[in-house]
């Protein structure tokens, strides 16, 4: 007689998203300004993704505006200085190009973001963006909640 | 008087090299912040008051119009 032994099933999957998570996804949507927010708002690893990526933009940007002659003034005025070699010590004493190696910079370059959601600020119903981001986190409070009491 | 050059064959790139890069991208992350902030400075007069224009506005709350990029790091 044999006997039928259950094999448990093993199902990994990941971990659900928390309302940090859900209320950077939301705010995405919501044009530049969320866009911004969003990315403040995000996780831990996002966050520190959005910042390694500004800066390689900036770089690229410093590459960029060091061939017009107003950055090549500044590359003048810079490029001997004891404030630049200070930072360069610095930067290379903590690896920085090797934690920025992995990093994309902006296709449109590293202020559109910002600029785009200072004229968003500028000419926006400020009222209704108030009420969207106040929607996205009662929603997301709302269905946080009801994860909560169907799990107990 | 100085003989010719020994060989024209650009030296491969070294560890001096290499430093000049990593010092170029902090000098370079410094001139993407002022890249930056002149294209700030330009737009955010009209975004405000819709007053004056930066090339109208005076650095560092100086009376008369002044450069705004004065060679303080010098």
């Amino acid at each position: 007689m044999t006997t039928m032994v259950a094999i448990p099933k093993l199902v990994i999957r990941d971990p659900p998203p928390t309302p940090t998570d859900r209320l950077a996804s939301a705010l995405l949507g919501l044009g530049p300004l969320g866009a911004l927010l969003g990315a403040l708002a995000g996780p831990g690893d996002d966050a520190k993704k959005a910042v390694r990526n500004l800066i390689q933009s900036l770089i690229d940007e410093g590459r960029r505006y060091a061939e017009t002659p107003e950055g090549r003034r500044w590359v003048s005025i810079l490029g001997d200085s004891p404030l630049v070699n200070r930072g360069w010590l610095i930067w290379s004493r903590a690896n920085i190009d090797y934690h920025l190696r992995n990093a994309e910079p902006f296709e449109d370059g590293p202020i559109t973001m910002l600029e785009s959601a200072l004229r968003e600020l500028a000419t926006a119903e400020i009222e209704e963006i108030l009420t969207q981001i106040s929607q996205v986190a009662a929603g997301i409070a709302a269905t946080s909640q009801a994860e909560a009491a169907e799990n107990r | 008087m100085s003989g010719p050059p020994h060989s024209l064959e650009p030296r491969p790139p070294g560890l001096e090299t290499m430093r000049f890069a990593q010092r170029n991208n902090f000098l370079f992350l410094l001139l993407g912040l002022i890249s930056a902030s002149e294209q700030i400075v330009r737009v955010l007069p009209g975004l405000g008051s819709g007053g004056a224009a930066a090339e109208d506005l005076p650095a560092n709350g100086a009376r008369s119009r002044k450069p705004l990029r004065d060679p303080i790091l010098r």
